[in-house]
C-alpha cells in the first residue's frame, strides 16, 4: 500500500506548495515516488485527523498534542538543517 | 506568468524606520489600498495570520519575515520589499516562541497560488545564495533592489 505523506501550512498554497515541490523531487531521487502519495492541505483542516498520514510535514507551528507526529518543512525554505529532516522523513517512510 | 512584474519600484522601501510589527504593517497596508492592490479586509487578515502563523524566516546570511495572507484579500498580486533602518522580532515560521530580528519584509500578495508560489520558491533560493545576500546588502537605492530582484527572478520560467 502507498504511504501517505502530508504537507500542510496556514494556507495551504503558499510555502506548502513550495515544500510539496521539493519533496517530489527529492522522491524521485530516492526512488520512492511510487510509494509516497502526497497530499497538500492547510493546517485548521487536518490537524484533528493526522492519524490517516504515515508522515506529516508541516512549516507552521501544530498543538502541543500532535508535536511529535510533526516533521518541520521549514529547512526546504531556509536551506538550514535540510539533511537531518531529509533522513527523518525516509525513517519515517520505510518504518511506516 | 512573469514573477519579475510582481515587483515595482513603487512597492519598495529602503532603510523604513519602524517602531514594531503594528507600524510597519499598518503603512503598507495603507499604501497598498491606496494602490488598490488589497482589499480594506486585508490589513486584519494579515495581522491575524502573523499572529497565528507566524512568518519569520532564520537564513544562513539574513532573517526575513514574508507576512501573507489568503487570496481573497489581494485584488492584484504583487511583491512588497521594505529593508528596516532597525530589525523587528518576528517569530520564526514553524515555532510558536522562536524570535528573529527581521532584517528585510517580503509582503506577498498571492492572488492565484498556482502562478505565483514558483516566486516563492525562487526567492527562497535567493535568499540562501551568499552572492544575492551581498549584493543585496550593498544596494543603496530602491531602484538597485528592484532591478536585483528582477534580474534573478527573470532567470527562473517554471
Amino acid at each position: 500500500m502507498m504511504k501517505k505523506l502530508l504537507i500542510m501550512c496556514g494556507t495551504g498554497v503558499a510555502t506548502s506548495t513550495v515544500v510539496t515541490n521539493k519533496i517530489k523531487v527529492w522522491l524521485k531521487e530516492k526512488g520512492l515516488e511510487s510509494e509516497v502519495k502526497l497530499y497538500q492541505s492547510k493546517i485548521a483542516d487536518e490537524v484533528n485527523k493526522l492519524d490517516e498520514y504515515d508522515v506529516v510535514l508541516s512549516t507552521t507551528v501544530v498543538p502541543d498534542r500532535v508535536k511529535d507526529k510533526v516533521i518541520s518543512g521549514v529547512p526546504l525554505l531556509t536551506g538550514m538543517g535540510t539533511e537531518e529532516m531529509y533522513d527523518e522523513i525516509e525513517r519515517q517512510i520505510r518504518e511506516s | 506568468m512573469d514573477y519579475a512584474d510582481l515587483f515595482r519600484e513603487d512597492l519598495a522601501q529602503l532603510d523604513a524606520a519602524f517602531r514594531d510589527k503594528k507600524e510597519l504593517f499598518g503603512t503598507i497596508y495603507r499604501e497598498l489600498l491606496d494602490k488598490k492592490l488589497v482589499k480594506d479586509t486585508f490589513l486584519k487578515a494579515v495581522e491575524n495570520r502573523e499572529e497565528d502563523y507566524p512568518t519569520g524566516l532564520q537564513f544562513e546570511n539574513l532573517s526575513i519575515a514574508i507576512p501573507h495572507t489568503d487570496v481573497k484579500h489581494i485584488e492584484d498580486p504583487f511583491v512588497y520589499v521594505c529593508t528596516l533602518e532597525k530589525t523587528i522580532p518576528f517569530i520564526q515560521m514553524g515555532t510558536s516562541d522562536t524570535l528573529v530580528e527581521a532584517e528585510v519584509i517580503l509582503v506577498l500578495g498571492i492572488k492565484e497560488p498556482k502562478e505565483q508560489v514558483g516566486m516563492l520558491s525562487r526567492l527562497m533560493e535567493i535568499f540562501s545564495n551568499k552572492e544575492f545576500i551581498k549584493a543585496f546588502k550593498n544596494t543603496d537605492s530602491e531602484s538597485e533592489i528592484l532591478a536585483l530582484f528582477k534580474k534573478e527572478m527573470e532567470r527562473t520560467v517554471e
